[in-house]
C-alpha cells in the first residue's frame, strides 16, 4: 500500500520551503517534501552573498541564512521531508496522482491528491549559446563555478572572463576577485547590463572590473585547460560581427546567459508551458493548466529576488490545500513585456488579491501599465523607467469586476 | 593512367609541381602548395590511378607550422626495461580490440595510449552507428570486415555487457527515379552478403516515420543496421583485455623505436623503454608517424574531421527511427567521396545527427567551428524538418584516420616483419573492428609461432566482461533490491541522466584506473544530460577525490594537466 | 554627481549634490538611501561574505559574513585574515569566527547551520 498525502512538494529551494510550510498551516494537511539533495535550501546553498530577504524581512541576509529561516520553520510542521530522494515517475492514478521516487532507502511510491512543482531552473550552457572551439577544462556554468568556490573550497582559474552580465555573473567577478582571482572583464551581448543595477556597482565597479557590453565570447582555445577566449562584437540582433575579434588570455571562463525553469515532471504531467517564461501557464494560485498540478518559484518564472520566489511558493501551497472548481480567463498581453504571470484568472476564486509580476522586454521610461477588463481599466500604474531585468510586481483587487466574458488585457504603453 | 600524367594533369589543373617518386609499395609525392584541400585532392589522384599502391603525401601546406603533437605531461619511468610479447600502440577501438583478442593467448601484452584514457580519438567521437556497409562498393577491407563485423555485433555486445541496438535504417528517396535505382543497391547488398535489404514504398515508409511524409516516395529499410555507444565498446574491449592478463598503460605515449636488423626491437615512450617482440600500430591519424618511427613508411593518414550534434531528448518533431537522405539526382551525378550521414537514435535514445567530412591538416583537431554546425544541420534537418536548432544541446567533432587509398590497411609489414599495421581506419571502423581484431591476433600469433615462441589459446581466457550497472534501466522491484543492496544507487548525482552516486563510484572504480570527470561522463553518463554538467560536475570532482584519495584541485577533466579547479580559495590554502 | 544606493535590490538612482560642505541627496526612496550617500562620499563601508575553511567531513568551507560594515579598503585585509581561521567542529550559524576585526566592531559570523547533517 502506497502512503497517501495530500500535497506532495517537490523541491526543497524556497519555493518549495515555503509552499510547504504554507499548506501545512492548514489542520490536517498532511504533506511530503521531496528534496533531490542531501541537504533543503536548494541554490540558496551556494549564495553565500548577501542582499536575500530585504523585501520579506527587512535584513540583508545571506543565501544560507535565508534558506534557514524557512528550514527552522518547517521543522516546527508536521511535514514530511524525504532528502536526497528523485522523482523518477509521475503521473494521475485512481487516488489522484501516483508518485515514484528513490532515495537511500529504496524505490518509494506514494499517491497524492495535490503535486507542487517547486523544481528550479537550471543555466544554459556553453553548447546552448554556441561557443565553439576546444573542449579543455576551464568552461563553467557561473553556478557551477560558485559551488567550486564556496561549497568546495577551489578555484576555478586565476585570469578569468564573465560571459554574461546576469547577477550570478556579476556576484561571481567579485567573489573571484576577493579571492585574488584577476577578473579581466565581463562581456555582454546585449547592449544593456542583465543584473541588478546594484550589482554592476558593488561588484564591479567597487573593483574596477571592466563591463564590455555588446560583445560576447565566439571561441575558445586550449589543449588541456583553458588559455584563451575569442571576443567578438556583436550587431543589434546580437550577431557577432567579422573582423571584431580579439583574443584575451585567461585559463577560465565564467558563463552566466541565463537561467530556464526546469520542467520535466511538470512536461511528464502533460502541463502546458508558456513559451515566454518557460515555465507553466498558471492561474492567480499557481495552479497549472493540468488540475491539481501547482508551478511556484523559478520553475514557474526565473526571478531576480528569492524573496517573490518565496511568495509565490505560499500562493500555491495556500491554494493547493483548497478544493475549486476553476473556471478560467485568459490575460493577454499587449505592448512591450516581455511577460506576465499569472497568464490565467480563476474567476471562481478569491480575486481581491491578485498578485501579478511582469518583465518590459525593453529599457523603457515613462511607462504606463494598464489592466482592463472588458475595456473597462481595474488598474493602472504609472512607472519612470523599467528594466527587462527588474521584474516588476503589482497587486490588484479584482473583486466586483465582471470578468465572465470580459477579456482581460494587460498593457503596457508609453504614458 | 602512368603517374607522369596524372603529375601533368597536377600542375595543368592546380599549378603545383609535384616530385614524384615511387618504390614497390607506395608512390611517394613532394612539393608545396598553399591550400590544403588542394593537397589532399592531389593525393586522391594518384591514389585513384589504379596503381594499386598505396600514396605516400609529402607535399607540404605552404606557411603551415604542424601543431606539435600532444603528448602527456609526465615522464617517468614506470615501463622500464620491461619485457612484452607485444606492445599495441594505441587505445582506440582497434588497439583495444585488438588486445582483447590477443588475450586470448598465452602472450605479455602492453596497450600504450597517450591519453588519460582510452576511446579519446575518433573512437570516443563518432556516432556509433554499425553499418550494414550497403554503400560500400569494391572488393575492399572496409567491405569485408564491415559485413563480418556486423554479423558479430550481437554476440560481442552481449559478452562485453555493451548495450546494442540493432535498429535497422530508413534511406529515404525523394525521387521516384533514384527509387528505382536503387534496385542496384538491393542486389548489390545481396552479393556482398547484407542481409534483408529491400525498397519500401511510400505508404509504408510514411506510417513507420510520419515526419518524411511530405517528401518521402519511398525508402531502402537496411535491416542490420545498429547503434552502439562507440566509447562504451572501447572501454569494454579494454576492460576485458584488462581482466585477461594485459597492462594497459594510460597517459604513455610511443616517441620512438628501436631496431635489430629488420625488426622493431625496442620501443621507447615517455613512461620507459621497453622491449617488444611484435608490435601492433592501432594509432590512429598517427599510424603513419608510427610506421615512420619504424622506417617503414609507406602511406600517408589525411585528418578528415566530423562534427556530430546530439538533441534534447524533450526536443519536439524528433524522429523515432535512424534516418537518411537518400542520393538526390544531383548528387547521385556527382562524386560521392563525402560521407552522407543521417540521423541516428543512440542506445541511449538520444537523437545524434551529422556528420560532416572536412579535411584539416592538423590531427588532433577536435575543436567544433559553428560553420560545421549549421552546415549539419541543415543538411540533416532535410530528411527531418521538425528539428529545431535551438534544441541542440551538445556537438563534438572527431578526426577520421584515412589513407588515400581510403581503406584499411590490416596487414604484417613487408619491410619490418614483426610490425602489423592496423591502419587508415575509419567508417566503417567500429563496425569491423570486432572482425579485423580477430584476424590481426591471428596474424600476431601466427607471427610469434613462427619465431619459435609457443604460443597457445589460454584455458582460462574469460570472455565476458560484466555490464556496469544502469540503476534507471532496471525495473522498479530491482532497483530497490539494488539500493537496499547498497544504498549509494538511491542518491542521484547527475539530475538530467538519473546517475547515482553508486553508479558514479562503481565508474571511478573502473580497471583502467580512469580516474577522471570525462571519464566519467563516458562511463555513466553523469554530465551529458541538458545542463551538461552544471548541477553535477562538481559532485563529481568531489566523489572522486574522495574515492581516489587525492585533493579536489587536483582531480582533473581528461588528460593530465587539465584540472578542474587550479587551486584552493585563500581561506584553505596553507 | 549620480550615484546607485546599494543597500537593498531597489538599487535607487541617487542624485547626489555637494554644496557648502553639505550633502543633498534626491531620488532615494527611504533614508538608507540619503545615509548610504553621504558615507559612500565621506568614508564607504561594505558589508563582506566569505568563506572559513573547516575539517569537518561534508565541509571543506564553511559561509561566513561581517555583521556590519568595514571600511570598503579593509577588504581584502578581512580575507586575508580569514585565510587564517579554521573551524574545527560543526557550529550553527551566527557563531563568531573573528571578533571586531580591524577595531570596528564588527563581528565575522558564520552562515550556514553546519549541525543539519551533511549526507
Amino acid at each position: 500500500m502506497s502512503k497517501h498525502y495530500q500535497i506532495v512538494v517537490v523541491g526543497g529551494g524556497p519555493a518549495g520551503l515555503a509552499a510547504a510550510i504554507k499548506a501545512s498551516q492548514s489542520a490536517g494537511v498532511s504533506v511530503l517534501l521531496i528534496e533531490r539533495e542531501a541537504r533543503l535550501g536548494g541554490i540558496l546553498k551556494q549564495c553565500i552573498h548577501d542582499g536575500f530577504g530585504v523585501v520579506r524581512f527587512g535584513e540583508k541576509l545571506s543565501g544560507p541564512e535565508y534558506a534557514e529561516r524557512f528550514i527552522k520553520q518547517l521543522a516546527q510542521t508536521g511535514v514530511t521531508v524525504s532528502l536526497f530522494s528523485y522523482v523518477t515517475r509521475m503521473r494521475r492514478g485512481d487516488k489522484g496522482f501516483d508518485i515514484t521516487y528513490v532515495c537511500k532507502d529504496g524505490v518509494q511510491n506514494v499517491t497524492c491528491d495535490k503535486i507542487i512543482l517547486a523544481t528550479g531552473c537550471r543555466e544554459r550552457t556553453r553548447n546552448a549559446i554556441f561557443i565553439n572551439g576546444d573542449r579543455c577544462a576551464g568552461v563553467y556554468t557561473a553556478g557551477a563555478a560558485q559551488n567550486l568556490v564556496n561549497i568546495l573550497g577551489v578555484m576555478p582559474g586565476k585570469r578569468v572572463v564573465i560571459l554574461g552580465s546576469g547577477d550570478i555573473g556579476l556576484i561571481m567577478a567579485r567573489r573571484l576577485t576577493l579571492e585574488g582571482a584577476k577578473v579581466i572583464g565581463v562581456y555582454e551581448a546585449k547592449p544593456t547590463p542583465s543584473g541588478l543595477t546594484r550589482n554592476i556597482h558593488q561588484c564591479l565597479h567597487d573593483f574596477d572590473i571592466p563591463l564590455h557590453l555588446s560583445s560576447t565570447v565566439t571561441r575558445v582555445f586550449g589543449t588541456n585547460r583553458l588559455e584563451s577566449v575569442e571576443i567578438s562584437k556583436v550587431d543589434d540582433k546580437m550577431r557577432p560581427i567579422e573582423g571584431t575579434q580579439t583574443t584575451v588570455e585567461c585559463d577560465c571562463l565564467v558563463l552566466a546567459v541565463g537561467l530556464i525553469p526546469e520542467n520535466e515532471l511538470a512536461r511528464e504531467l502533460g502541463v502546458p508551458l508558456d513559451n515566454r517564461t518557460k515555465g507553466a501557464i498558471v492561474d492567480q494560485n499557481c495552479q497549472t493548466l493540468a488540475d491539481g498540478v501547482y508551478a511556484c518559484g523559478n520553475a514557474l518564472h526565473v526571478n531576480d529576488l528569492v524573496d517573490y520566489v518565496s511568495e509565490s511558493g505560499e500562493t500555491a501551497g495556500g491554494a493547493a490545500v483548497a478544493e475549486s472548481k476553476r473556471k478560467l480567463v485568459p490575460v493577454t498581453l499587449q505592448g512591450k513585456l516581455l511577460y506576465a504571470v499569472p497568464q490565467r484568472l480563476d474567476v471562481n476564486s478569491d480575486l481581491s488579491k491578485v498578485i501579478m509580476y511582469f518583465r518590459a522586454s525593453d529599457e523603457l521610461s515613462q511607462q504606463r501599465l494598464t489592466v482592463s477588463v472588458g475595456g473597462k481599466t481595474a488598474f493602472t500604474k504609472v512607472y519612470n523607467k523599467l528594466l527587462p531585468p527588474e521584474m516588476e510586481r503589482i497587486t490588484l483587487d479584482l473583486t466586483g469586476v465582471d470578468l465572465t466574458d470580459g477579456e482581460v488585457t494587460v498593457k503596457l504603453e508609453d504614458k | 593512367m602512368s603517374i607522369e600524367k596524372i603529375a601533368a594533369k597536377v600542375e595543368k589543373r592546380y599549378g603545383v609541381r609535384v616530385g614524384v617518386c615511387q618504390d614497390d609499395r607506395s608512390i611517394i609525392l613532394s612539393g608545396e602548395c598553399n591550400d590544403w584541400n588542394t593537397i589532399v585532392a592531389i593525393g586522391k589522384m594518384f591514389a585513384d590511378a589504379g596503381t594499386g599502391k598505396h600514396v605516400v603525401n609529402k607535399i607540404t601546406l605552404a606557411g603551415y607550422v604542424e601543431k606539435a603533437e600532444r603528448l602527456p605531461a609526465i615522464r617517468d619511468g614506470a615501463l622500464d626495461n620491461t619485457d612484452w610479447d607485444v606492445v599495441v600502440i594505441g587505445g582506440g577501438i582497434s588497439g583495444c580490440a585488438v588486445a582483447r583478442e590477443l588475450s586470448r593467448y598465452n602472450l605479455r601484452i602492453l596497450l600504450c595510449e597517450k591519453h588519460s584514457d582510452v576511446a579519446r580519438g575518433a573512437s570516443g567521437a563518432n556516432d556509433g552507428m554499425v553499418h550494414a556497409g550497403i554503400d560500400l562498393k569494391h572488393r575492399c577491407n572496409k567491405l569485408r570486415y564491415g559485413v563480418a563485423g556486423n554479423a558479430m555485433y550481437g554476440d560481442i555486445c552481449r559478452e562485453l555487457g555493451v548495450e546494442f541496438n540493432r535498429c535497422g535504417q530508413y534511406v529515404i528517396f525523394t525521387s521516384k527515379l533514384i527509387k528505382f535505382l536503387a534496385k542496384s543497391t538491393v542486389k548489390r547488398a545481396r552479393k556482398h552478403g547484407i542481409p534483408g535489404v529491400t525498397i519500401i514504398g511510400k505508404k509504408q515508409i510514411c506510417e513507420i516515420e510520419p515526419r518524411v511524409k511530405d517528401f518521402a516516395v519511398g525508402a531502402l529499410y537496411v535491416p542490420s543496421t545498429g547503434v552502439v555507444s562507440p566509447y562504451k565498446l572501447t572501454i569494454a574491449y579494454a576492460e576485458n583485455a584488462v581482466q585477461n592478463g594485459v597492462k594497459v598503460s594510460l597517459d604513455t605515449a610511443v616517441l620512438g623505436m628501436k631496431k635489430d636488423g629488420d625488426k622493431v626491437s625496442e620501443v621507447i615512450t615517455n613512461r620507459g623503454t621497453v622491449t617488444a617482440k611484435c608490435v601492433v600500430n592501432c594509432a590512429g591519424v598517427f599510424a603513419d608517424e608510427i610506421a615512420q618511427m619504424a622506417d617503414d613508411e609507406y602511406f600517408t593518414i589525411h585528418p578528415r574531421k566530423g562534427t556530430d550534434l546530439l538533441m534534447d531528448t524533450n526536443a519536439s518533431g524528433l524522429p523515432t527511427h535512424c534516418i537518411s537522405m537518400g542520393p538526390t539526382l544531383k548528387s547521385a551525378t556527382h562524386s560521392s567521396s563525402t560521407k552522407g550521414g543521417g540521423i541516428i537514435i543512440t542506445v541511449d535514445d538520444n537523437v545524434l545527427i551529422g556528420p560532416d567530412a572536412i579535411e584539416v591538416p592538423d590531427r588532433e583537431d577536435t575543436s567544433t567551428v559553428q560553420s560545421s554546425i549549421d552546415s549539419v544541420f541543415q543538411r540533416q534537418s532535410a530528411c527531418c524538418p521538425s528539428l529545431r536548432k535551438n534544441e541542440i544541446i551538445a556537438y563534438f567533432a572527431g578526426v577520421r584516420a584515412p589513407t588515400y587509398e581510403e581503406d584499411f590497411i590490416i596487414e604484417r609489414s613487408a619491410k619490418v616483419p614483426n610490425l602489423v599495421h592496423v591502419a587508415g581506419i575509419q567508417s566503417p571502423g567500429i563496425t569491423a573492428a570486432p572482425a579485423f581484431a580477430k584476424d590481426v591476433a591471428q596474424i600476431t600469433a601466427e607471427y610469434l609461432a613462427s619465431c619459435g615462441a609457443d604460443v597457445q589459446l589460454k584455458p582460462d581466457f574469460d570472455p565476458v566482461r560484466k555490464a556496469p550497472v544502469c540503476a534507471k534501466k532496471l525495473s522498479d522491484a530491482d532497483r530497490d533490491k539494488l539500493i537496499r543492496s547498497d544504498p549509494d544507487f538511491g542518491k542521484i548525482i547527475c539530475r538530467c541522466e538519473q546517475v547515482s552516486l553508486g553508479e558514479i563510484k562503481q565508474a571511478i572504480n573502473n580497471p583502467l584506473g580512469v580516474h577522471t570527470v570525462d571519464g566519467v561522463k563516458r562511463r555513466v553518463r553523469a554530465g551529458m544530460g541538458r545542463c551538461q554538467g552544471g548541477f553535477c560536475m562538481p559532485l563529481v570532482t568531489q566523489t572522486i577525490a574522495n574515492q581516489t584519495g587525492v585533493e579536489v584541485s587536483d582531480v582533473t577533466k581528461d588528460d593530465i594537466g587539465s584540472n578542474i579547479a587550479v587551486g584552493k580559495i585563500k581561506e584553505c590554502n596553507r | 554627481m549620480e550615484m546607485v544606493c546599494i543597500v537593498c535590490p531597489n538599487g535607487c538612482r541617487l542624485d547626489v549634490e555637494r554644496a557648502d560642505g553639505q550633502i543633498k541627496v534626491s531620488g532615494n526612496k527611504c533614508k538608507r538611501g540619503e545615509i548610504f550617500a553621504v558615507t559612500e562620499l565621506t568614508n564607504p563601508m561594505r558589508s563582506v561574505t566569505s568563506s572559513v575553511a573547516t575539517t569537518v567531513a561534508g565541509y571543506p568551507v564553511v559561509s561566513v559574513k561581517t555583521d556590519g560594515e568595514i571600511p570598503k579598503g579593509k577588504i581584502f585585509d578581512l580575507i586575508n585574515l580569514l585565510a587564517q581561521i579554521t573551524l574545527t567542529q560543526s557550529v550553527p550559524s551566527g557563531t563568531v569566527v573573528a571578533r571586531d576585526v580591524f577595531g570596528t566592531g564588527v563581528n565575522v559570523i558564520t552562515t550556514t547551520d553546519m549541525e543539519v547533517t551533511n549526507e
